[in-house]
C-alpha cells in the first residue's frame, strides 16, 4: 500500500521526509495534509537538529497509536521509557528549543513531555538561587523586594 | 552540507540533490563539536555556563506551562523567589489550572497597610499561602492615591486563594470592578466583603459578587461612590445567606436600591446599618413591614428620613425582634418616633439616642412603660432631655433596666425630685459624662433610688462633690465594683475614704484622673481597705512617694494589674524600689509625664518588669 509522503523543510535547509501519520500529530501541519502531498513544507523557526528530534518522537508515537488494543499497555509502559529516556538525556538548551518547537507545532504530547523535563529539572533544585543558575535567570527584584516575597514563601528552604 | 552521519530505519532517495535524514539517533551530529565548561556539582555552581541558553529564551505562554506543572507549594514558593517575571506568571495560573491541590480551607489571614500593601506583596501571599493552609481572610488598608495595590494584586490574589472568605478593601482608588469580579468568579466561598473609599468600584462588580458568592453573609460598602442601586438589587436577589448590611456615605444609594433590598432580605437579615445615604421614610417604613428578622439596628445622619418615616417604622409593627437599636442625627426621631418604635419593638432591650436634638423626655417615659425588657440606654447630646425626663425614666422603667448613660447633655439641671419612691431600681451601671448641669441633688436623688450600682462612673463634672458621691453611695446593697471619677476636680479624699471603707471588698477599678485635691491620703485607705482593687489610676493627682509606699507595703497583698500615674510630680525616683515590688503583678503602668522619674530609672523598670506593659 502506497502511503503518502511528505517532506518538511527546516529553517536551515535539512529536509525531512516523512508520512502522514506523523504529519497529522501536528496540529499545525495537518492541514497540509490536502495541500502539499509532493512539494517542500517550510518550517522556518525550527532547526534541523530539533526537526529531527521531533520527527523522531512522532514516529515513535505512530507506532502505538496505531497499534491494536490488547498489547497497548505494555506498548504504552515502553513508550513511556522511551519518552523518559528521549527527554532526559537532552541538555535544558535542547528542551527549551524543543518546547518552543512543540509549541509552533501544536504536538500536545511532546509539549508536555519537555515542560514536564523542565519542571522536575525546577523541582530538583534546592531554592530559588540554585533555580536561577540552572537555568540561566538573572533576579529583577531589589533587595527589598525579594526579602518581601522570601519572608511570605520561606517555608520552602528546609 | 557533507556530514557524516549515520543513519537506520526507512531509507528514501529524494530527487533532488538536498541531504535529508531519516530517524535515528542523530541528536548532536549536526553540531560541531564544542569545548563545554566542566562544572563540580549544581549546588556549587556560582557562574552560570555561558554557552547554554538561558531559560529566559522561552516565551511566556511556554514559561507558563512549565510552572504549571510544579508538583507542590514548596517549588512554587522557591520559584515566586526567582524573579519578578515568574513571579507574575505563577500568580496567573488559576487554581483549577495548576496540577496541584490547592487547600480548601482558607486557614490564614493577612494584613496590608500603608506603604507596604503593594501589588508584589499580594502575589507573594497569593503563592505562598495556597498551599500552606490557604488565604482565608486578607485586609488591606491603602493610602488613597500612594496606594501601590492595583487590579492586578487583587486578581493575583483571586487566582491563587479560592478560599479567601473575608476581604477588605480600604482606601484603594486603583481597585475597579476588573479585580473586583475576578474575585467574584474565583473566590466562591467568600462570606465577608468590606469595601471602603473604593471609587473605582461600582454596580458592575456588586452584580459579578452578587452572581456568584451565594455563601456571602456580611456587606459593607462604605464611601463608594460609584455603587448605587443596582448593585443593592443584585445582591438582594443573589445572596440568599446575607445577613449583615451596612451602607455610609454612598451618594448614588437611594430608596430604589435600599427598600428593595429590606423588602427581599427582611426575612433573614439580621443587622442593618445605614449611615448618611439617601433614603426617606419610605426605606423605613419597608424596613418596619418586612424586617422581621433584624435584632439590630443602626440609624445615622438620615437627612431624609422626617418624622413620619420613623413613626411608620415603629408601628408597623414588623420588627419584632430587634434588641438593638441605635439612632444618631437623625432629626426625624422625634419622641413620636420613640413612642412608636417603643410600642412596635416589644424585645427591645438596648436603646441608644445620639444628637437628637427634639426627643424629651416624654418621648423617654412612653418609652420606659412600652419597652418592658429594655436593658440599657445611652443618651448622648440630646439636649432637650432635663431631669424630670431623665428621673422620669428611671422610675417609670421595667425591672429590667441594668445600665443608663448621659453623655454632654446641655439640658439637664441639678434638681432633686420630690416625688416619693415606691420602689427602687434595678439599675447596675450609670454614666454620666460632661453633663454641666449634673451634681450632688442628682446624685441624693439616685442614692435614693438606685441600691444596686455596681458600676459607677461620673467624669468632667464640676458640680458634683464629696457629698453628692456619698450619698449616691449610702443606701448601696451591693457593693460597688467599678468607680470612675475622672476629671471631678471637686471630689477629695473623704470620698475616697468612705468607698474605701464601705465597698473595700467588692472595689476593682478606680478612676481618680484629674482630680487634683486628691493626695496620697486616698491611696492610703484603698491600700489599707481595698482586697480586690486591681486597676488603680490616680493621673494627674497630688498622689507622691509616700503613697507608691503605702500601695506596695499593704497589708491586703494588693494583686495590682493596672496602675496609672500619668503627670504626678510628686512621684519621684524614690518609688524605683515600691514599684518593682508591685511590678510582680502588673500587667500594665502608665509613668507618662511623671517629670522626677528619671530615665535611668524607666531603663531599669523596663529591664526588671518586662512582662509589664509600660507608658512612659
Amino acid at each position: 500500500m502506497t502511503k503518502e509522503m511528505f517532506t518538511l523543510k527546516s529553517s536551515d535547509g535539512f529536509l525531512f521526509v516523512v508520512d502522514e501519520a506523523v504529519v497529522h500529530q501536528s496540529v499545525t501541519l495537518s492541514p497540509m495534509v490536502q495541500d502539499c502531498a509532493g512539494r517542500e513544507y517550510p518550517i522556518n523557526n525550527v532547526t534541523g537538529k530539533i526537526l529531527n528530534l521531533v520527527v523522531e518522537y512522532c514516529k515513535n508515537h505512530v507506532v502505538v497509536d496505531g497499534g491494536d488494543s490488547s498489547s497497548s499497555s505494555s506498548s504504552g509502559d515502553a513508550l513511556k521509557k522511551w519518552d523518559d529516556e528521549f527527554i532526559t538525556q537532552m541538555d535544558l538548551s535542547t528542551v527549551y528549543d524543543l518546547i518552543m518547537a512543540a509549541n509552533y507545532l501544536i504536538i500536545k504530547g511532546l509539549f508536555d513531555l519537555a515542560c514536564q523535563r523542565v519542571a522536575d529539572e525546577i523541582a530538583a533544585c534546592k531554592d530559588h538561587e540554585e533555580i536561577r543558575a540552572t537555568l540561566g535567570i538573572v533576579s529583577d527584584y531589589t533587595a527589598e523586594e525579594e526579602a518581601e516575597v522570601l519572608k511570605e514563601n520561606e517555608w520552602a528552604f528546609d | 552540507m557533507s556530514g557524516i552521519f549515520s543513519f537506520s530505519g526507512d531509507e528514501e532517495f529524494f530527487n533532488g540533490g538536498s541531504m535529508y535524514l531519516s530517524t535515528g539517533s542523530c541528536s548532536g551530529v549536526y553540531l560541531p563539536p564544542r569545548k563545554r565548561l566542566r562544572v563540580a556539582a549544581p549546588s556549587l555552581y556560582s557562574s552560570f555556563n555561558q554557552k547554554q541558553t538561558s531559560i529566559e529564551v522561552l516565551p511566556d505562554e511556554c514559561l507558563f506551562e512549565i510552572l504549571r506543572r510544579l508538583p507542590s507549594g514548596k517549588e512554587r514558593s522557591a520559584c515566586a523567589c526567582v524573579s519578578k517575571h515568574w513571579l507574575n506568571t505563577l500568580t496567573s495560573i488559576k487554581a483549577n489550572e495548576s496540577l496541584q491541590e490547592v487547600e480548601s480551607e482558607g486557614f490564614l489571614s493577612r494584613s496590608l497597610e500603608g506603604n507596604k500593601a503593594t501589588d508584589l506583596r499580594l502575589a507573594a501571599i497569593s503563592v505562598g499561602t495556597s498551599s500552606r493552609g490557604g488565604l482565608g481572610k486578607l485586609q488591606i488598608r491603602g493610602s488613597g492615591f500612594e496606594s501601590r495595590v492595583t487590579d492586578a494584586g487583587i486578581e493575583s490574589i483571586a487566582y491563587g486563594c479560592p478560599s479567601l472568605k473575608s476581604l477588605s478593601l480600604w482606601n484603594l482608588p486603583a481597585v475597579s470592578d476588573k479585580g473586583l469580579s475576578e474575585i467574584a468568579r474565583c473566590c466562591p466561598m467568600l462570606e465577608r466583603l468590606d469595601l471602603s473609599r473604593c471609587p473605582g468600584v461600582t454596580d458592575k462588580g456588586l452584580v459579578a459578587v452578587a452572581e456568584s458568592c451565594r455563601n456571602l453573609n456580611d456587606l459593607t460598602i462604605d464611601s463608594c461612590s460609584g455603587v448605587g442601586n443596582e448593585g443593592l438589587r443584585a445582591v438582594a436577589r443573589g445572596c440568599s445567606s446575607l445577613r449583615s448590611i451596612s451602607l455610609r456615605s454612598c451618594p448614588r444609594v437611594g430608596d430604589q436600591g435600599v427598600a428593595f433590598l429590606l423588602a427581599q432580605a427582611g426575612s433573614y437579615l439580621t443587622k442593618v446599618k445605614l449611615q448618611m445615604v439617601n433614603v426617606t421614610g419610605l426605606s423605613l417604613a419597608v424596613l418596619g413591614h418586612y424586617g422581621v428578622a433584624v435584632t439590630e439596628l443602626v440609624l445615622s445622619g438620615l437627612q431624609g428620613v422626617n418624622e413620619k418615616g420613623f413613626w411608620v417604622m415603629g408601628n408597623a409593627k414588623g420588627m419584632k425582634k430587634l434588641k438593638s437599636l441605635s439612632v444618631t442625627s437623625c432629626r426625624g426621631m422625634t419622641d413620636v418616633g420613640v413612642e412608636a418604635v417603643g410600642s412596635g419593638c416589644p424585645d427591645l432591650k438596648h436603646v441608644s439616642l445620639n444628637k437628637c436634638l427634639l426627643v424629651s423626655g416624654k418621648g423617654l417615659v412612653c418609652l420606659a412603660k412600652s419597652a418592658l425588657l429594655l436593658e440599657s440606654l445611652k443618651l448622648e447630646e440630646c439636649h432637650r432631655i432635663s431631669h424630670f425626663g431623665f428621673f422620669g425614666f428611671l422610675m417609670s422603667c421595667g425591672e429590667k433596666l441594668k445600665a443608663f448613660s448621659l453623655v454632654n447633655c446641655l439640658g439637664i439641671q441639678d434638681l432633686n425630685s420630690e416625688s416619693h419612691l415606691t420602689s427602687t431600681s434595678s439599675l447596675r451601671s450609670l454614666s454620666v459624662r460632661c453633663c454641666p448641669g449634673f451634681g450632688d441633688a442628682s446624685l441624693t436623688f439616685l442614692g435614693k433610688f438606685c441600691h444596686q450600682l455596681q458600676d459607677v462612673e461620673l467624669c468632667g463634672l464640676n458640680g458634683v462633690t464629696d457629698a453628692g458621691v456619698l450619698s449616691l453611695l449610702q443606701s448601696n446593697n451591693v457593693g460597688l465594683v467599678k468607680l470612675n471619677l475622672n476629671g471631678c476636680v471637686n471630689v477629695s479624699d473623704d470620698t475616697v475614704s468612705a468607698v474605701s471603707f464601705s465597698h473595700g471588698s467588692t472595689l476593682e477599678s478606680l478612676s481618680l484622673d484629674g482630680c487634683k485635691n486628691i493626695t496620697d491620703a486616698s491611696v492610703v485607705t484603698v491600700s489599707k481597705n481595698c482586697y480586690s482593687v486591681n486597676d488603680l489610676d490616680v493621673s494627674n493627682t497630688l498622689v507622691s512617694d509616700h503613697g507608691i509606699k503605702a500601695l506596695a507595703s499593704s497589708p491586703n497583698h494588693l494583686n495590682l494589674q493596672v496602675l496609672s500615674l500619668g503627670g504626678c510630680s510628686g512621684v519621684t525616683d524614690k518609688s524605683k524600689a515600691c514599684i518593682q515590688k508591685l511590678g510582680r503583678t502588673l500587667l500594665g503602668l502608665n509613668i507618662q509625664r511623671c517629670g522626677r522619674i528619671s530615665s535611668s530609672t524607666v531603663d531599669s523598670l523596663l529591664e526588671q518588669l518586662w512582662r509589664c506593659d509600660i507608658l512612659y
